[in-house]
């Protein structure tokens, strides 16, 4: 299949002279070198760890777009919907890790949504089919998402073995990069990825023309 | 060029050669013009048709993919897909491609893995692997977001078209399809009056998919095409079992793994038809044509000739001497002109003749023709030759008692027969003075021996005159009695007297001692004296010498002799 296209994954690490921080600093770029924006970067310990405290997020629709396109949490983590436009939106995931509807709704508040279990959750709304937006729920407190140099940080770790995953909505093998990385004291671990990424269709819809472009 | 024996023949062969020429090339002209013309409007046809068939199979691949479309926004088929359960996802393609009318739906994974099928032979379009039969199309469809195209199973001809299922992105294929069959290209034949095929090409081989075509038939066209995928787009031939057919190929959108063509075809004979029944009409034309030029060429021809041949016949007759015939044309052209200077030209022999015939009977043949065929002027030239004077004795006196028609009679017949004998021996009659005759040996013509032959046609003219003489007295009639002179010598012979009438005649001394000898046969009692220089010149004839005379114009006496 010409779908299964070779992953190439260089792996840098520099160890720095002096110990400032136990952090590790990811460089994810495409296949043509460019930054890749909105990759999910996250450490997976290797052995039991407990994750951050319940926490909330919002994603607002807003000009017909959610906003953030892209989230990270926690598992436990509470979502709300926030509906700022006026119109209605139906909003719905039909994804495993959770499948929800809200239906119809012109409500400015929308019900709490609970995120408990690990993966990705796509969020649409039924009658605008632009309106895509990933959730992504993770059991670590190391996560973290790719600036637009394709940079992301995470930094107190506690040192030790971990699974360094990688995840982007566009990435062609459609899960998770995972690599063993262990994260020693006082050090400053850099790593780079390429991720081959479909083109925007398949994970970020283009908005009618009509529509005003809203920055992430 | 060919000798022709007639004018007329000529004449017609040139006029049919030339209209057989304009003719036969304006026919094929006209027919190569209209073959062409054909040809190019069969071919528009046959275009038109193709890009019909290829606009109702796009036009139908863009209904299933809006349809499609809409499918892949459809709430409750999400839900179903989402719901992960076989049944559910089967029964509501079949629901979906109901309401579509499609012939056949599948649900494929974003790779290509056959999730769920509904319609006819859907096993035929899943590999052994699972995955969907053309992974090119969904390869397409990957690329492009959404892909249409026809493909082939089995030579069975599909059209397919691919959305993704959004939920809210792309995670699975819908593939929409309708099989081209009999009932779509029947209809588009009725429609077009051409022949439909649908054509795989796998690696250059020709497979028929499916066509209008008889089975014999279709095998030929398969067999015959070739390497025909070069001329795409352009009419060419394509000979069959039956018939030669105007031949259109049209590649259509295929998106499987092989190349698909539509193949336009109309029988050559029925697009020409039209088009013999001119030529026919052409040739029945030319027929006619030739048959009028035949005719009409005929009766110019003859126009011209008919007034020929009578000249030729009329020259003939002119040859033969026959003037009385006259050719009556009474055209201003230059026949008639010529018809014209005939008759006059057969007016002026005629004149001609009849002076000739009349020159001949007053004169003597000879000296007429001298006069004819010699400019006639005065003067002459001296000449030796013989005189020969006669004279009847005592014809006067006898004339006097006799009726003038008996003695006119008497002398008509002596001078015939005399007449007779000087032509016999080669003489011409100079005249006739009343009885006498003055007759010359060598003049006009030369003549060998004169003097001998004139002696010897005297002696037979005695003879002559005997036997007349008997001839006479049986009639009861007077007998005559005739003298002859004969002197040989130069005398000066011409045409003498005005220059309006002239005599062709001799004159000098010898001449007159000619006259004087005949008249002294009296005296002597012999018939014929001849003088010193005829005996001289008579070879063996005898004479008796009668002796000397004096003549006047003569100083010496002559002597004078009778042929014994």
């Amino acid at each position: 299949m010409t779908l299964k296209r070779t992953i190439v994954i260089m792996i840098f690490i520099c160890l720095v002279d002096f110990a400032q921080a136990d952090s590790l600093s990811v460089k994810v770029t495409n296949a043509s070198g460019q930054a890749v924006k909105d990759a999910i970067v996250y450490l997976q310990p290797k052995s039991a760890m407990n994750v951050s405290e319940v926490s909330a997020i919002e994603i607002e629709q807003k000009n017909k777009l959610f906003n953030p396109f892209i989230s990270v949490i926690p598992t436990g983590t509470i979502a709300t919907f926030p509906n700022h436009d006026g119109i209605g939106h139906h909003v719905y995931s039909f994804s495993k890790s959770k499948t929800f509807e809200l239906p119809l709704s012109e409500e400015e508040l929308s019900q709490k949504i609970l995120f408990d279990k690990p993966g990705v959750v796509t969020i649409g709304c039924n009658i605008h089919d632009w309106m895509v937006a990933y959730i992504y729920i993770v059991d670590t407190p190391y996560f973290a998402k790719t600036n637009s140099t394709g940079l992301a940080n995470l930094e107190n770790i506690t040192p030790g073995e971990y699974e360094l995953h990688i995840w982007h909505p566009g990435s062609i093998i459609n899960k998770d990069s995972v690599s063993n990385i262990t994260i020693a004291q006082s050090q400053i671990t850099q790593e780079a990825f390429t991720l081959d990424i479909r083109p925007d269709y398949f994970w970020k819809p283009a908005p009618p023309p009509d529509l005003e472009q809203q920055e992430y | 060029m060919p000798q022709f024996k007639s004018f007329r023949s000529r004449i017609l062969s040139f006029f049919l050669g030339l209209i057989i020429v304009i003719q036969v090339s304006s026919l094929y002209f006209v027919d190569y013009a209209n073959t062409q013309n054909a040809r190019v409007l069969v071919g528009e046809a046959l275009n038109a048709t193709a890009q019909s068939f290829r606009n109702q199979i796009l036009t139908r691949n863009i209904g299933l993919t809006q349809a499609g479309r809409l499918l892949s926004g459809d709430f409750a088929f999400k839900t179903a897909y989402a719901s992960g359960s076989t049944g559910t996802i089967s029964t509501a393609l079949d629901n979906h491609r109901r309401r579509v009318s499609a012939n056949l739906m599948f649900l494929l994974s974003i790779e290509g893995k056959l999730v769920a099928s509904s319609g006819s032979n859907t096993e035929f379009f899943k590999s052994a692997d699972g995955m969907f039969y053309f992974p090119e199309f969904i390869n397409n469809a990957i690329l492009n977001g959404e892909a249409s195209g026809l493909v082939s199973i089995d030579n069975e001809i599909y059209s397919l078209i691919a959305v993704p299922l959004l939920t809210p992105v792309p995670t699975a294929w819908i593939v929409l399809g309708f099989q081209i069959d009999d009932e779509l290209i029947k209809e588009l034949q009725s429609e077009s009056h051409s022949h439909i095929s649908l054509l795989t090409n796998r690696e250059g081989n020709w497979e028929i998919g499916i066509s209008t075509l008889s089975t014999e038939e279709q095998k030929i066209l398969a067999e015959n095409l070739g390497m025909k995928n070069a001329i795409i787009g352009k009419t060419f031939d394509l000979a069959s079992s039956s018939a030669t057919f105007f031949t259109f190929i049209e590649a259509l959108p295929s998106s499987g793994n092989s190349s698909i063509y539509a193949i336009l075809q109309r029988n050559s004979n029925d697009a020409l038809a039209p088009y013999y029944r001119l030529r026919l009409i052409l040739i029945a034309l030319l027929i006619a044509a030739l048959i009028i030029s035949i005719v009409a060429g005929g009766a110019i021809a003859s126009s011209v000739t008919r007034p020929v041949r009578s000249l030729v016949h009329l020259a003939g007759q002119i040859q033969k001497g026959e003037y009385q015939n006259k050719i009556d044309l009474y055209q201003k052209d230059e026949l008639g002109q010529l018809a014209s200077a005939f008759n006059d030209m057969s007016n002026g022999l005629y004149e001609r003749d009849k002076v000739r015939n009349l020159l001949g009977k007053v004169i003597s043949p000879e000296i007429a023709e001298e006069l004819i065929n010699k400019d006639v002027k005065l003067g002459g030239e001296e000449k030796e030759m013989t005189i020969l004077f006669t004279d009847l004795r005592n014809f006067t006196g006898m004339s006097e008692k006799r009726p003038p028609a008996e003695v006119l009679s008497l002398l008509n017949e002596y001078l015939t027969r005399m007449t007779g004998i000087i032509d016999k021996y080669g003489g011409v009659v100079d005249k006739y003075i009343g009885d006498a005759i003055m007759a010359l040996f060598g003049a006009p013509l030369d003549l060998p021996e004169h003097a001998q032959k004139a002696v010897r046609c005297a002696i037979e003219m005695n003879t002559a005159l005997i036997q007349l003489n008997h001839d006479f007295e049986k009639k009861g009639l007077p007998t005559l009695e005739m003298g002859i002179g004969i002197n040989t010598g130069n005398v000066v012979v011409g045409n003498m007297g005005s220059r309006d009438r002239l005599n062709y005649t001799v004159i000098g001394d010898n001449v007159n001692l000619a006259a004087r000898l005949e008249s002294i046969t009296k005296e002597y009692q012999v018939p014929i004296i001849v003088s010193e220089a005829t005996r001289l010149q008579s070879g063996q004839i005898n004479f008796k010498n009668l002796g000397r005379i004096k003549v006047k114009g003569k100083q010496d006496q002559v002597t004078i002799y009778t042929p014994t």
